[in-house]
C-alpha cells in the first residue's frame, strides 16, 4: 500500500494523513470548492477537487472519488467518519475496483448500519437489548401504537442513522407525528433512508461503548471502553477513558460482548459497539459503528496504540500488533469537541471567521484540529472545530490538565462549547463521575446559565468602569501637565 | 454615579466607591486580573475605546462588551430624553444561517402559539420554527429552498 485517498475532510483527514505520513505511506485528499484553502487540502501530498460545497456534491459523491482514486492510482481509500465512511454501497463499489477499503467488508456496514438488521445479527449471542419494536414504522397510528405498549417516553430512532440525527424523544401522544415527520425527514435527507423505527427511552443511562480490533486472520481484541455520557442534542460532547463506574468484572464481560457482536457480522479494521448502562450497571447493546470514531484519541492515550495505523495493516492483511493479554489501561484520558456553537444560547450554530485561533500545547495535551486562524466555518458541514484531549496519570490530573487547557484555548470571531466544557470539568457531577446522559438538561439549566452571564457581565461592567476611571485620571493629569 | 450596559442586555449601576474595593491588575497589555469578593478572574481586553465609553472584554473565554454611561447621560435620559420603544415579537427572524427547508404556514393563515412555522436546517440539523404567540400569519419573506442569514426576517405575525 503506497498511497492512500481520504474521503474526508478537517480534522479526521488530517489525523489519518499524520499517521500514513509516519508509515511512509503517500496521502491524497479530496475537497469541495469551500475547502480549497483548508488545512486538510493543503496537508495531503496530492489534493483534487471533487465538487460544490453542499456535501452532497462534493463529500457524498461515492463514484467520483472512485474515480478519482483510479486516476491517481491509489491503493486504498480510508472514508474517516462521517460521509461515506458507513455507507455500505460506496463500500462495496470501492472493493469492485479493486481499490483497499480501510474498514470493514461492505456485508458487515450493511447489517450493522441498519439498526434494524443489527438487532438481528447479533440476537442469537444472547447480548442484552432495549425494549422496542424493530420493524420500520411509518405512520403515526402505528407508532402511537407500539408507544402505549412499551410506555412513553419512546425514542423514535432512524434505522440507518447516527450522530443524533433522525432521533426524537417523544413524551406524549400529541407529539408524535411532528416528531415522527422530522425524525424520518431529517433520516431521508442525512442518509438517504427514512426509515425510522422505536424504542424504549431508557432514562438516566450512561452511554459506554467499547472499542474493537478484528483482523483478517480470525483475530478480535477490544480496547477497553470510552464513556460518552455528557451530551447535547444526543450528540457526545465530552468523553473520557476509562469510565469510572465499571468494575474490571463488568468491563471485561462488556469487552467479551462487543468481540460477539464483531464476530456476529465478520467483522474486519476498527469498529465500536455501543452500550447503554443503567443505574444499576445492566447494559444493553444499542448499536455498532463501523468505522473510526471521533472520540478514538482518548483510547489510544491509554492504550498507547495509533488505532489508524492498525487499521491499515490489517487493510494490508497483517495482523493485530497485539493479543488482548498485552493491554492494559494506564492513565487516563478527556477528550472536549470544541463546537462552533454558543454554550449559553441552547448551543446554537455560531458562525463566522476565526479572528484569533491558537492552540493550547503541552505535555499530555492533544488537539486534532482542522481550522486555523482567518478561515470561516462553513455551514455545510458539522461545526466542530477540533477535539481537545488531555491524558493524566489519573482522571483527576487529566481534568486539571484539561482546564488549563481550556484556558490557553484561545478563540475570537465565534463562539464555542470551550465554556460548557469548563463548566463540565468543573462541574461536582462529573468530577466525582456521578452523571448520566442527562447532564446537560440536569446541570446546564437556563438558571445556572444566567448565573455564570450575570456574575461574568458584573465582573465586566467593574473591569470596564475601573479601566475608564483610570484613563480619564490620566487625561486629567495631562491637562494639568 | 455610573450605568453599565453589558452585551446589550444586563444592566447594572455603580458608584465609583463601589469599584474601590476591588483590585484590577495589569498582567501584560491586554491580560487583567480582577480582585472581585475575595475571587480572581483573568481578563482579556479585546478592545477598548475611552471616548465612546465602550469595552469588549472575554472572561473564561466568554465575549462583553460594555457600554458605561456617567451621571450626566444617565440625568439627560431620565428628563425624559431617552427614546423606550417597546416591541412586541410579531417579527420572526432566523436564529441562525442556514437553510428554508419548509414553509408550513401561508398569509392570511391563523396560527397558534407553539405551531410550527417553518423549519430552517442548518450544519444538518432540523430545526422548527414556532409562533411565539396566537396571531394571523401578515407576511413571509423567505422561500423554500432559500439560503438565510443570521436576523434575517422571515415571518411577520399580527
Amino acid at each position: 500500500m503506497k498511497k492512500i485517498l481520504i474521503a474526508n475532510r478537517g480534522e479526521i483527514a488530517i489525523r489519518v494523513m499524520k499517521t500514513a505520513k509516519k508509515m511512509g505511506i503517500k496521502t491524497v485528499a479530496v475537497y469541495s470548492d469551500a475547502d480549497k484553502n483548508a488545512p486538510h487540502t493543503n496537508f495531503a501530498d496530492e489534493s483534487i477537487c471533487i465538487g460544490e460545497p453542499p456535501s452532497n456534491k462534493s463529500y457524498l459523491l461515492g463514484s467520483k472519488i472512485i474515480e478519482v482514486a483510479k486516476k491517481l492510482n491509489v491503493d486504498a481509500i480510508h472514508p474517516g467518519y462521517g460521509f461515506l465512511s458507513e455507507n455500505a454501497g460506496f463500500a462495496k463499489e470501492v472493493e469492485d475496483n479493486n481499490i483497499i477499503f480501510i474498514g470493514p467488508k461492505s456485508s458487515s456496514i450493511a447489517t450493522m448500519g441498519n439498526k434494524l438488521a443489527a438487532k438481528d445479527a447479533v440476537k442469537k449471542y444472547n447480548i442484552p437489548m432495549v425494549p422496542g419494536e424493530d420493524k420500520a414504522i411509518q405512520s403515526p397510528e402505528k407508532a402511537a401504537e407500539i408507544a402505549k405498549k412499551i410506555g412513553f417516553p419512546i425514542l423514535i430512532k432512524a434505522a440507518a442513522g447516527g450522530g443524533g440525527k433522525g432521533m426524537r424523544i417523544v413524551y406524549q401522544e400529541s407529539e408524535i407525528l411532528e416528531q415522527l415527520k422530522r425524525a424520518i425527514s431529517e433520516a431521508t435527507s442525512a442518509f438517504g433512508d427514512g426509515s425510522v423505527f422505536i424504542e424504549k427511552y431508557i432514562e438516566s443511562p450512561r452511554h459506554i461503548e467499547i472499542q474493537v480490533l478484528a483482523d483478517s486472520l480470525g483475530n478480535v481484541v477490544h480496547l477497553f471502553e470510552r464513556e460518552c455520557s455528557v451530551q447535547r442534542r444526543h450528540q457526545k460532547v465530552v468523553e473520557e477513558a476509562p469510565s469510572s463506574i465499571l468494575t474490571p468484572e463488568l468491563r471485561s464481560k462488556m469487552g467479551e460482548d462487543a468481540i460477539k457482536v464483531a464476530k456476529s457480522c465478520d467483522y474486519l479494521g476498527a469498529g465500536t459497539v455501543e452500550f447503554l448502562v443503567d443505574k444499576n450497571l445492566n447494559y444493553y447493546f444499542l448499536e455498532m459503528n463501523t468505522r473510526l470514531q471521533v472520540e478514538h484519541p482518548v483510547t489510544e492515550f491509554i492504550t498507547g496504540v495509533d488505532l489508524v495505523e492498525e487499521q491499515i495493516n490489517i487493510a494490508r492483511g497483517k495482523a493485530i500488533s497485539f493479543i488482548q493479554t498485552d493491554l492494559k489501561i494506564k492513565g487516563h484520558a478527556l477528550e472536549l469537541r470544541v463546537y462552533a456553537e454558543d454554550s449559553f444560547q441552547n448551543f446554537m450554530p455560531s458562525i463566522g471567521t476565526l479572528t484569533k485561533y491558537k492552540l493550547p500545547v503541552g505535555n499530555g495535551i492533544r488537539v486534532d484540529n482542522g481550522f486555523e486562524e482567518g478561515m470561516e466555518v462553513p455551514i455545510y458541514y458539522d461545526p466542530m472545530l477540533s477535539k481537545l484531549i488531555t491524558y493524566g496519570k489519573t482522571r483527576d490530573k487529566a481534568i486539571q490538565l484539561m482546564l488549563t487547557a481550556i484556558k490557553n484555548y484561545e478563540i475570537d470571531g465565534i463562539k464555542t462549547t470551550l465554556p460548557f466544557g469548563k463548566f463540565v470539568f468543573e462541574h461536582v457531577a462529573f468530577t466525582s463521575g456521578n452523571f448520566d446522559t442527562h447532564f446537560v438538561k440536569n446541570y446546564f439549566t437556563e438558571n445556572t446559565i444566567q448565573k455564570i452571564i450575570e456574575e461574568e457581565s458584573t465582573i465586566a461592567a467593574i473591569t470596564a468602569l475601573k479601566l475608564y476611571l483610570e484613563a480619564q485620571k490620566k487625561i486629567k493629569v495631562a491637562q494639568i501637565n | 454615579m455610573f450605568k453599565a450596559k453589558v452585551n446589550k442586555s444586563f444592566t447594572k449601576s455603580f458608584n465609583t466607591s463601589d469599584v474601590k474595593k476591588t483590585d484590577l491588575t495589569l498582567i501584560t497589555n491586554n491580560k487583567l486580573l480582577l480582585r472581585h469578593q475575595s475571587k480572581n478572574f483573568e481578563i482579556d481586553l479585546m478592545e477598548s475605546n475611552f471616548n465612546t465609553k465602550t469595552y469588549h472584554l472575554k472572561i473564561n473565554g466568554n465575549s462583553y462588551v460594555v457600554e458605561l454611561e456617567d451621571e450626566l447621560a444617565i440625568n439627560i435620559a431620565k428628563m425624559g430624553f431617552s427614546m423606550n420603544n417597546s416591541k412586541k415579537i410579531n417579527s420572526i427572524t432566523s436564529p441562525m444561517p442556514g437553510l428554508i427547508l419548509n414553509i408550513n404556514v401561508k398569509e392570511g393563515q391563523k396560527v397558534k402559539n407553539g405551531d410550527v412555522l417553518l423549519v430552517l436546517e442548518a450544519m444538518k440539523m432540523e430545526n422548527s420554527i414556532i409562533s411565539p404567540k396566537d396571531g394571523i400569519v401578515k407576511l413571509v419573506s423567505v422561500k423554500k429552498g432559500l439560503t438565510v442569514e443570521k436576523n434575517e426576517h422571515l415571518i411577520e405575525l399580527s
